[in-house]
């Protein structure tokens, strides 16, 4: 079967056919899942969450203009759902650490957590990551795991693209002193 | 193209969490419960524009009435009081006192008809707000 563009869905739901809809949350129910678990950290609200931004893009429709894609405007409607849901429940914790690694520290982290096995990498990232704020794993997970130009992150986010370069260079650097906190100093140097 | 360092190949290699099954029936169903819902939604009968209209419009009315009143007094008229020396400001009140002297004047019974229309309007904005949530 030929696949249809989100143009058409969109169309045939604004002619009054809601059941046009269900192949859009088809095809973006799990990014909008996989960005709310980063921000929410939290399964059910995850899910809650990026349910409510599916009503919420449905119910606002009409005002999507087109010009910009579709990807992103939903984005944003997840982002903004997923953020205030957090800042309702502000069940998270923050390091506020200022972390000043040298690139060596860097390195070393690196190197020690590419030499882990899969299973410890993944335990030790997912760690780091918890101490994060809702917005730096938001920034993560759409330039990462969701591969987004950081100009497209910047209109999801409402930031300049200097900004959402800033902001990605400290998290980033805030992630690394994370892991480098959470492997002891020897098993760093074992590596 | 993006180049992607060593963390965010590291990040890749996480595994994503999915979605329960049932997820996409249960946007669905919301959706379509929001698709009855603005088929019977109720619409205002005055939209929020002609709200703006009307005031912009009573306002310049009740103006013109009360500068009317106040520079075609007819015979009850005292003047304005001033001089070099002292200035008196009672004309300040003036428009005030003449704007309550015309109402008192007007029928009780289009006051409150004036008063009931206004109320049933404003309710009507705002179940037609309401219905919208």
């Amino acid at each position: 079967m030929e696949a249809k563009t989100d143009a058409y869905y969109i169309a045939e739901v604004l002619r009054g056919n809601p059941e046009a809809f269900s192949p859009i949350v088809e095809k973006y129910r799990q990014l909008a899942f996989s960005l709310s678990m980063k921000i929410t950290r939290n399964r059910e609200d995850a899910e809650e969450a990026a349910q409510d931004a599916f009503v919420k893009a449905y119910k606002s429709l009409e005002s999507f203009k087109g010009g910009a894609a579709f990807r992103t405007w939903f984005f944003r409607i997840v982002y903004t759902t997923a953020i205030s849901r957090v800042r309702r429940s502000k069940q998270f914790t923050v390091s506020l650490e200022d972390y000043k690694l040298s690139d060596n520290d860097i390195l070393d982290t690196e190197n020690a957590i590419g030499q882990m096995n899969a299973e410890e990498r993944s335990l030790q990232l997912h760690k780091a990551m918890e101490m994060l704020a809702p917005e730096e794993s938001a920034i993560l997970n759409l330039y990462y795991f969701e591969d987004l130009p950081v100009e497209e992150i910047a209109i999801i986010m409402d930031l300049s693209a200097s900004n959402v370069k800033v902001k990605l260079f400290r998290t980033r650097k805030k992630l690394y002193g994370q892991l480098h906190g959470l492997l002891k100093p020897t098993e760093v140097m074992a590596y | 193209m993006k180049t992607v360092d060593k963390l965010g190949t590291f990040l890749k290699e996480l595994p994503m969490e999915a979605t329960s099954d049932d997820f996409t029936r249960l946007v669905m169903e919301r959706v379509r419960l929001e698709a009855v819902k603005s088929q019977v939604a109720y619409a205002p009968l005055i939209s929020s524009r002609l709200w703006w209209k009307i005031l912009a419009g009573s306002l310049l009315f009740l103006l013109a009435a009360v500068l009317l009143h106040e520079y075609f007094p007819g015979k009850e008229s005292t003047g304005v009081l001033l001089s070099l020396q002292s200035v008196d400001f009672s004309f300040v009140l003036k428009p005030f006192q003449s704007l309550t002297k015309m109402m008192n004047s007007l029928p009780f019974a289009l006051i409150s008809g004036v008063m009931a229309i206004c109320v049933l309007l404003a309710v009507d904005q705002l179940h037609g707000h309401l219905a919208k949530y």
